[in-house]
């Protein structure tokens, strides 16, 4: 396969980058912030025109990209799509990323689009399914590909492996690599009653190409407090403290800090990605001393 | 079928009818919360990244009939035109023609065209690539003239630009009158910017029927190619 991942991008300082957003292009070019990398949607530049692809071609020129799919839906039973996969093709081409990230989830039956990550059973029915996607998208861009555990708010009755060990076969199979999103893991562990922790000891880190980080919502639902992925707020303090964990057992990544949704100013997100980096300098400099 | 296309069907299902497939309820764990709340989550998000998209499409559109409105109609679109494509760029292509079939839009007549006159704006600025005009003019003569490839038109039985303009800000609502009569709008892209003009019927005819290429203007056509070289809507190769 065709990249491997390095943990800094050549030329910048730390893995640690941020969500691009259009409210924060002419800033960005303007002001060059200190972040390592940025993340975009890649679903937001497969249209052939527009302004973004003149941003992000400029931008490209001074940082690494991390290109993220939402919309690939590698759990699909009945494949990917064709057409979806060539535009996919045609943004990597173009900017030539860092880094490639999807998503362990569907989104497309019948034709349609769901607009969502949706949840699969996890079981060997479906290892099979997302296996074979997962190599069709590889092969078909050339490149290697980190996929990422999603934000869940429900179970199947049918799943029989947890997910760290659907993940660990996956990578074994089509030899991918892991984005370990904490907050998701926190957001399926609250909402499923399941131990965040636990789920962090077993993925297999050796994988772990990339580390992601945002903010969740917290809902009513039937009297029991819910945890929605809106990537709309600052991260929280549990998965901070997940990320300290995290790192304690598998060392520095590359990391993002993910906004999506009320975009606030370029500060803020840069404010969340320089906690980040202060963690991982404060691993740094106890791996030092620990082997000192 | 297999369990898990069967799965991704009914969930599919329940989510474009709003309500639980019966079939799929067997399927997920309900413990502490019911397997129906948990997939509402799913329904909601569905629901509003999409009406948030066309929200975010027709702003000017909104300002006519309130969020509310824009967001109900949004909700009724999306039901009838459920997405079939990964890449959301021109889903809200089709809301203009929803909003002229749609009859809680009844009372305002002209929204469809203001919709088509947003969308125009959208496209040109956000998903199409504005053309290369200095390609175009290599093959032809100084004083060829030749359609500038990045136009749009509505036409409409209302006055579109000047609604256009209550709509920004730039109108008093006062100030206009539908009944003032038709008023076709050429949407064009100049350079970053994105331009409007009125254009009258023999200018809409003129430039429809000429062809894709750039021709010599023709004398007794004068006029009609002086404006539409004014409003951009045509080009020469100085221009």
């Amino acid at each position: 396969m065709g990249s491997s991942i390095a943990f800094t991008p050549s030329g910048t300082k730390a893995p640690v980058g941020v969500s691009l957003k259009n409210q924060h292009f002419s800033e960005v070019l303007k002001e060059r912030p200190d972040v390592a990398f940025f993340e975009v949607h890649a679903e937001n530049f497969m249209s052939e025109g527009g302004p973004h692809h003149r941003y992000l071609e400029e931008i490209s020129k001074y940082y690494a990209l991390s290109v993220h799919g939402v919309g690939m839906s590698l759990g699909s039973a009945t494949g990917l799509d064709v057409a979806h996969l060539k535009r996919f093709k045609e943004v990597v081409d173009r900017y030539s990323p860092w880094l490639i990230s999807e998503h362990l989830a569907w989104s497309t039956e019948s034709g349609y689009y769901l607009n969502d990550l949706l949840p699969l059973p996890l079981n060997r029915e479906s290892l099979a399914i997302v296996c074979d996607n997962v190599k069709h998208m590889q092969d078909f861009i050339g490149r290697k590909i980190l996929v990422e555990n999603p934000s869940a708010y429900m179970a199947f009755t049918t799943t029989d492996m947890p997910e760290p060990a659907f993940l660990a076969e996956l990578v074994e199979k089509t030899e991918c690599g892991l984005v370990l999103d904490v907050n998701n893991v926190f957001v399926s562990a609250t909402n499923m009653a399941w131990d965040a922790e636990a789920y962090l000891s077993d993925i297999p880190t050796a994988a772990v190409g990339e580390i992601h980080l945002a903010g969740h919502a917290v809902k009513d639902i039937e009297g029991r407090a819910f945890l929605v992925d809106d990537h709309g707020s600052l991260v929280c303090q549990d998965v901070w403290q997940l990320y300290e964990i995290l790192l304690e057992r598998i060392g520095p990544r590359p990391t993002l800090v993910e906004w999506d949704n009320e975009i606030p100013s370029f500060d803020i997100l840069q404010g969340e990605a320089e906690k980040a980096h202060t963690i991982m300098k404060k691993w740094a400099e106890k791996a030092a001393s620990s082997h000192g | 079928m297999d369990k898990i296309a069967k799965i991704q069907e009914d969930f599919r299902l329940s989510i474009h009818k709003g309500a639980l497939e019966d079939t799929l309820v067997g399927e997920i764990i309900s413990d502490g919360i019911s397997a129906s709340a948990r997939m509402q989550v799913y329904q909601n998000n569905y629901r509003t990244t999409l009406v948030n998209l066309i929200q975010e499409v027709f702003p000017i559109t909104a300002a006519f009939v309130g969020d509310v409105f824009l967001r109900t109609a949004a909700a009724h679109f999306i039901e009838e035109t459920p997405p079939v494509e990964a890449g959301l760029d021109t889903y809200a292509q089709t809301f203009p023609k929803f909003l002229r079939a749609y009859s809680y839009a009844d009372d305002v007549p002209y929204l469809a065209d203001v919709a088509a006159l947003e969308w125009a704006i959208y496209e040109l600025q956000h998903v199409r690539t504005l053309a290369d005009k200095a390609a175009l003019q290599e093959p032809l003569e100084t004083d060829d003239i030749f359609k500038n490839p990045d136009v749009r038109f509505v036409q409409s039985a209302y006055p579109l630009l000047q609604l256009w303009m209550v709509g920004t800000g730039q109108l008093m609502p006062e100030a206009v009158h539908i009944e003032a009569g038709a008023q076709n709008v050429g949407v064009y892209g100049d350079g970053f910017e994105i331009k409007m003009n009125t254009v009258s019927e023999e200018e809409l005819l003129f430039f429809n029927n000429l062809p894709a290429k750039g021709i010599a203007p023709l004398p007794e056509l004068t006029d009609i190619i002086s404006s539409l070289l004014e409003k951009k809507l045509l080009l020469n190769v100085e221009m």
